[in-house]
């Protein structure tokens, strides 16, 4: 039998700050169906006893498009301004919605998962990840009515640009989890941090151009005689550059925006909505994005690592 | 890579470790703040919980660790089975491990008997193959069939051990932590779970068991480890570290006792005297040896008690014990030697004819008190042992000569 034969395991390994990056990604990959199993039984959790069941992650999200479609492109008038309104909105949404459903499911992760973790040793860091796994999953549903919506409407998005989606992605998941990962270690020592997380993304949501263009705050803020950084400033906000190539990339309007806001400039009209983000190095800025992205996630991860020594005391 | 070398037949290597706990209570951002503001040294709210504990257990082994509540036997426990992290020092194991940590395998109340399983199970490390094969068995020795699919909130306590115990030896972990799981359950549970732990020891499988039931650790153990304020005090064979861990209880009642001294009950009062027990000589009437003692045999118990002070009043007690448990009792006063003076050394010879014990081992206590059922100035706790042959047609401390008439036909 292999049980005298196998090797020795130092327990717990410490590691130095700065290494030990590499066996994690190696432990999760190792342990993938574990966190498949983790997802499953976060939303079987959530869910259960519910009618609707996992549809409900859908019902936020479809009264906010209604809401705000009222609202923003009714009354307050940018559903002239911008074409299929409504899957401008709906896109930057479910991006944002991406993005703090990890945060918030990350939040209580570890607090969910405390009988476990005083009981048996796995890695942590399989928590908040299912916290990301379950998003993803809303995600996925959300993309499901996205798709349905085109098929309806006959709307199709600008397949050219399809691209943008992907760094897209990459940002708000590796943020994402980033974020999950600190605020479910940082929550079991405090435990305001998951209201913390509320208010942080409520000003984080107004503050991405989910609902308005991202070219209103530009303007606004040049006819205001504000410096030229308070938009660099606005724009380091990830979130912001996510949602503007998610949305270049799913809103079929874009072509029609772009056109129109030319139309507006050869004009000489004041107000420009312009769409067109920057130039060609926006696909740059992305990507650099990304890679700040896997910067903020392996120092998340770190952190986490130093904090989880103290969970089974702290729980 | 070199520190994961570890001696060949050793399961497990505990190696200086130490747990510091922090004993503060804020858990809000405020209360962390407050605390950090006003300068209060977390050094000064800390409680070592194990001091630079080093023990081996060997592969195929099974170690008991016993002390006090609080002398961090189940610390170390979960510093084996990994879910603590230690302040300093490190430990090192070979093979797979499940851990039954404080009467539990980690369920979530809110997931049914049957998820939770599953979950377990999987982070046990089993395949989703192994995990069906082996899922009816788990349900089968756990005996919650009925409530298998029931959130585990509803579940009664034993229920919750049952199954956990159930899930961890299904596991077929290579070591396997223990806590207390045998104290809980009904006898029949007790029984299935100690024919596991047997089979385990006999599939050569590691076994580390933390217990207050000195009757378990003697049964099972093969080294026992004795821990007191978190350091290891005794190291050995379940008969040495037992012994001294009564010696450690029988001390710090004396201590306890010595604080919260006072009045006609402090066994060190002056006026009260001191009698000690001198000598005790423990036979059996037939001559046989008492480790191979017969059941209806007689035991011959003389004591010899010395005053180191005089006492105007003196009786010696005599108990005895399985385990922890008492069987019986009984005193020279009692018996109807009345309480009387005490100056330099006197013997009594207690006398129990036909002793009626069943297979096991029993012990004989003497000690030396101002009065039947005050506190005694001194106490032998292993005066003697006894053993008797385990016997085919009966269990328990007595044997009671039962018979049976055949069946009447009718």
């Amino acid at each position: 039998m292999s049980r005298t034969s196998s090797d020795a395991v130092v327990v717990h390994q410490r590691e130095p700050f700065l290494r030990g990056f590499g066996s994690f990604v190696a432990d999760v990959w190792a342990a993938r169906t574990m966190l498949v199993s983790f997802v499953r039984k976060d939303l079987m959790i959530r869910y259960r006893g519910s009618a609707l069941g996992i549809a409900w992650t859908m019902v936020k999200p479809l009264v906010q498009l209604l809401v705000f479609s009222l609202v923003m492109g009714y009354f307050l008038g940018f559903g002239d301004q911008i074409p299929a309104f409504g899957f401008y909105m709906f896109t930057g949404l479910m991006l944002f919605g991406l993005f703090a459903d990890q945060l918030t499911g990350g939040a209580t992760s570890v607090l969910w998962g405390a009988p476990v973790v005083k009981k048996v040793a796995f890695r942590r860091e399989l928590l908040p990840l299912a916290a990301v796994g379950g998003a993803l999953v809303n995600f996925t549903f959300m993309g499901v009515v996205l798709l349905l919506a085109y098929v309806v409407t006959r709307d199709f998005p600008n397949w050219h640009m399809l691209g943008l989606a992907v760094p897209a992605l990459l940002i708000t998941v590796l943020f994402g989890a980033a974020g999950a990962m600190l605020v479910s270690a940082l929550n079991v020592y405090a435990r305001d941090v998951q209201f913390l997380i509320d208010v942080g993304l409520l000003l984080m949501f107004w503050l991405t151009p989910v609902l308005y263009p991202w070219s209103t705050v530009q303007n606004t803020l040049a006819e205001n005689g504000a410096p030229s950084w308070a938009f660099e400033l606005y724009m380091l906000n990830p979130m912001a550059n996510a949602v503007v190539a998610f949305q270049q990339a799913l809103w079929p309007g874009v072509d029609e925006a772009v056109a129109n806001a030319a139309a507006q400039r050869a004009a000489g009209e004041p107000f420009i909505a312009d769409f067109d983000y920057f130039d060609s190095a926006f696909a740059t800025r992305l990507w650099l994005m990304v890679l700040a992205g896997a910067v903020c996630l392996w120092f998340a991860q770190r952190v986490f690592a130093r904090l989880q020594t103290g969970f089974a005391t702290e729980l | 890579m070199a520190a994961d070398v570890l001696e060949p037949g050793v399961a497990v290597s505990v190696e200086g470790v130490t747990q510091e706990f922090s004993l503060r209570h804020e858990k809000t951002l405020k209360g962390l703040l407050v605390s950090r503001l006003r300068g209060r040294h977390p050094v000064a709210e800390r409680f070592r919980a194990l001091d630079g504990v080093s023990l081996q257990v060997p592969t195929g082994s099974t170690m008991g660790l016993i002390g006090h509540n609080g002398s961090g036997k189940s610390t170390l426990l979960k510093i084996i089975g990994g879910v603590l992290t230690p302040t300093a020092g490190q430990v090192r194991r070979r093979g797979s491990l499940a851990a039954l940590l404080e009467l539990g395998a980690g369920f979530h109340a809110d997931l049914s008997g049957r998820e939770n399983v599953l979950l377990n199970a999987e982070l046990l490390g089993l395949s989703r193959r192994e995990i069906a094969a082996r899922f009816d068995d788990i349900v089968e020795f756990s005996g919650v069939e009925q409530f298998i699919d029931t959130p585990m909130k509803f579940y009664s306590s034993g229920m919750f051990v049952r199954l956990g115990f159930a899930v961890a030896i299904h596991a077929e972990p290579d070591v396997l932590l223990v806590d207390e799981v045998l104290a809980v359950g009904d006898e029949q549970f007790q029984a299935k779970c100690l024919g596991v732990i047997r089979r385990f020891q006999q599939e050569g499988r590691t076994i580390v068991l933390v217990t207050h039931n000195m009757g378990d650790i003697e049964a099972f153990c093969d080294e026992v480890t004795l821990l007191h304020h978190g350091v290891v005090r005794a190291q050995g064979t379940p008969r040495t570290v037992v012994a001294a861990f009564r010696g450690l209880l029988a001390e710090d009642e004396r201590e306890r006792r010595a604080q919260s001294a006072g009045g006609r009950d402090d066994p060190e009062d002056p006026d009260l005297g001191f009698v000690r027990v001198a000598r005790v000589v423990v036979r059996a009437g037939s001559g046989r040896p008492l480790d191979a003692f017969v059941a209806g045999d007689s035991l011959v118990v003389e004591a010899t008690f010395h005053a180191e002070r005089p006492a105007p009043r003196f009786v010696g007690t005599l108990d005895l014990y399985e385990g922890g448990t008492l069987l019986h009792s009984t005193s020279t006063a009692r018996l109807g030697v009345p309480v009387g003076p005490l100056e330099g050394e006197v013997t009594y010879r207690f006398t129990l004819p036909d002793v009626p014990l069943g297979g096991g081992r029993y012990r004989i206590a003497v000690g030396a008190a101002p009065d039947t059922g005050s506190p005694p100035w001194h106490q032998v706790g292993d005066a003697a042992e006894v053993m008797v042959a385990l016997r085919a047609e009966s269990s328990g401390p007595f044997a009671l000569g039962v018979t049976v008439d055949r069946p009447t036909r009718v």
